[in-house]
């Protein structure tokens, strides 16, 4: 007490900072977690992935028509809301014709502009005539689906056109020629990008 | 004689739910959905085709009393005739008798990134479309449009004069392609006012 009555007012304020300094200290020392407690906050990461799932699969594409897009194969944009079918695809790319994952004919190009070589063709007619192998190909294709329609009940004579947009109008003619020579040739859809705008564009 | 309550402590302390095995299923399915994910939507356009002996052809009886509009697209111009024998040239204002021809024009687009207005020189898909109003105020009933191209017209020309025709907009004219461009189609009325020319023939190379 005589020692306490003794201090100097700076003093007494100097004690008291320094005990409350301590204090704090303690206090830090206790919340603080030791090396073998520590973890590793995933919270955050679970959020992110969870949106990340939810968006991915809100845009799962339940699509009968998968379009393996390139250079080669650009399709071109329209206003169109019309959703596609399942049916057999003809692709057509800068380079070939493809039925269904199988590759049939291999352009030859004249000038940067695709043409059907002349062996392929079973007349010499570049926009009437017939693409031996195509024609082949979707008669086979037909036959199966004949097939399966006496199973299942469904007969759906139409055929999906995916091209590249740069595609010549006499190349696309000439498809739709042979394909209109098989049962499947009496209607066609054209796969294109959905979200284009109507009118001029720089095309 | 005070009894001492033995009470049992409770630990009120929550244990963290283990997230981990969650973490695992999420990271495996991203991979998964991922490859199954179409940015792009994908839609069609269906047409009919005059190859082979197709039913989109019309009887000579029908042909006499039908506009049978067709159009063609040349490297130039659209070529608008009509398989009926309508004076189609007469209908929208022009010389009767002569080849109405709708020659490419320049036009306003947004391009580039930032996307900013650049001038472009394409079909005028704006003026045949004012056409093709007046074709179907004339002949309601008509749908079909036989479209032909030249050889070596790309295919996505075809696609956009489809878009063009296909559906009856707000107003029946058009005098910017802006207007053109933004416009809403029509969601009322019966067919023949929602739709022009909803059913696109393709014909054989002109």
């Amino acid at each position: 007490m005589v020692e306490k009555k003794e201090q100097t007012r700076e003093e007494a304020i100097a004690d008291y900072v320094a005990e409350k300094h301590l204090a704090a200290k303690r206090n830090r020392k206790a919340r603080s977690i030791g090396d073998d407690d520590a973890t590793v906050t995933i919270n955050s990461l679970m959020d992110a992935m969870f949106i990340i799932l939810v968006f991915l699969l809100m845009n799962y594409s339940i699509d009968p028509i998968k379009v393996d897009g390139g250079e080669d194969l650009m399709l071109p944009a329209s206003i169109t809301e019309v959703n596609p079918s399942a049916s057999p695809t003809v692709t057509i790319t800068a380079r070939s014709i493809i039925v269904d994952d199988t590759t049939v004919v291999n352009f030859e190009q004249n000038n940067g502009v695709p043409e059907v070589p002349v062996r392929a063709m079973l007349d010499q007619k570049h926009s009437t005539g017939t693409i031996v192998a195509l024609r082949d190909k979707l008669k086979n294709m037909a036959d199966e689906q004949a097939t399966n329609a006496v199973f299942n009940g469904k007969s759906d004579a139409s055929l999906t056109i995916i091209a590249h947009g740069e595609t010549p109008y006499s190349l696309l003619s000439l498809v739709l020629s042979t394909a209109s020579k098989t049962p499947l040739g009496g209607n066609f859809s054209f796969a294109v990008v959905k979200g284009g705008t109507r009118g001029a564009e720089k095309r | 004689m005070a009894r001492g309550r033995n009470k049992k402590s409770v630990d009120t302390k929550m244990e963290d739910i283990n997230l981990v095995p969650m973490m695992n299923m999420v990271v495996c399915l991203i991979p998964v959905v991922l490859f199954g994910t179409s940015l792009i939507k994908i839609g069609v356009v269906d047409v009919s085709s005059k190859f082979g002996n197709s039913s989109a052809k019309p009887d000579d009886k029908e042909k006499e009393k039908t506009l049978g509009l067709t159009i063609g697209i040349t490297e130039k111009a659209f070529i608008v005739k009509s398989q009926g024998g309508v004076d189609v040239s007469e209908m929208v204002g022009g010389t009767p008798g002569e080849e109405l021809k709708i020659p490419k024009a320049p036009a306003l687009v947004f391009d580039g990134d930032p996307p900013r207005e650049i001038e472009v020189t394409d079909y005028d898909y704006r003026l045949l479309y004012n056409y093709a109003v007046k074709f179907k105020k004339s002949y309601p009933k008509e749908s079909m449009v036989t479209i032909t191209a030249d050889p070596g017209i790309a295919y996505k020309h075809v696609i956009a004069l489809i878009d063009s025709l296909r559906e009856r907009l707000g107003q029946d004219e058009y005098g910017d392609n802006k207007g053109f461009r933004d416009a809403k189609a029509k969601d009322d009325g019966s067919a023949s006012e929602k739709y022009l020319y909803n059913h696109p023939v393709l014909g054989q190379v002109q």
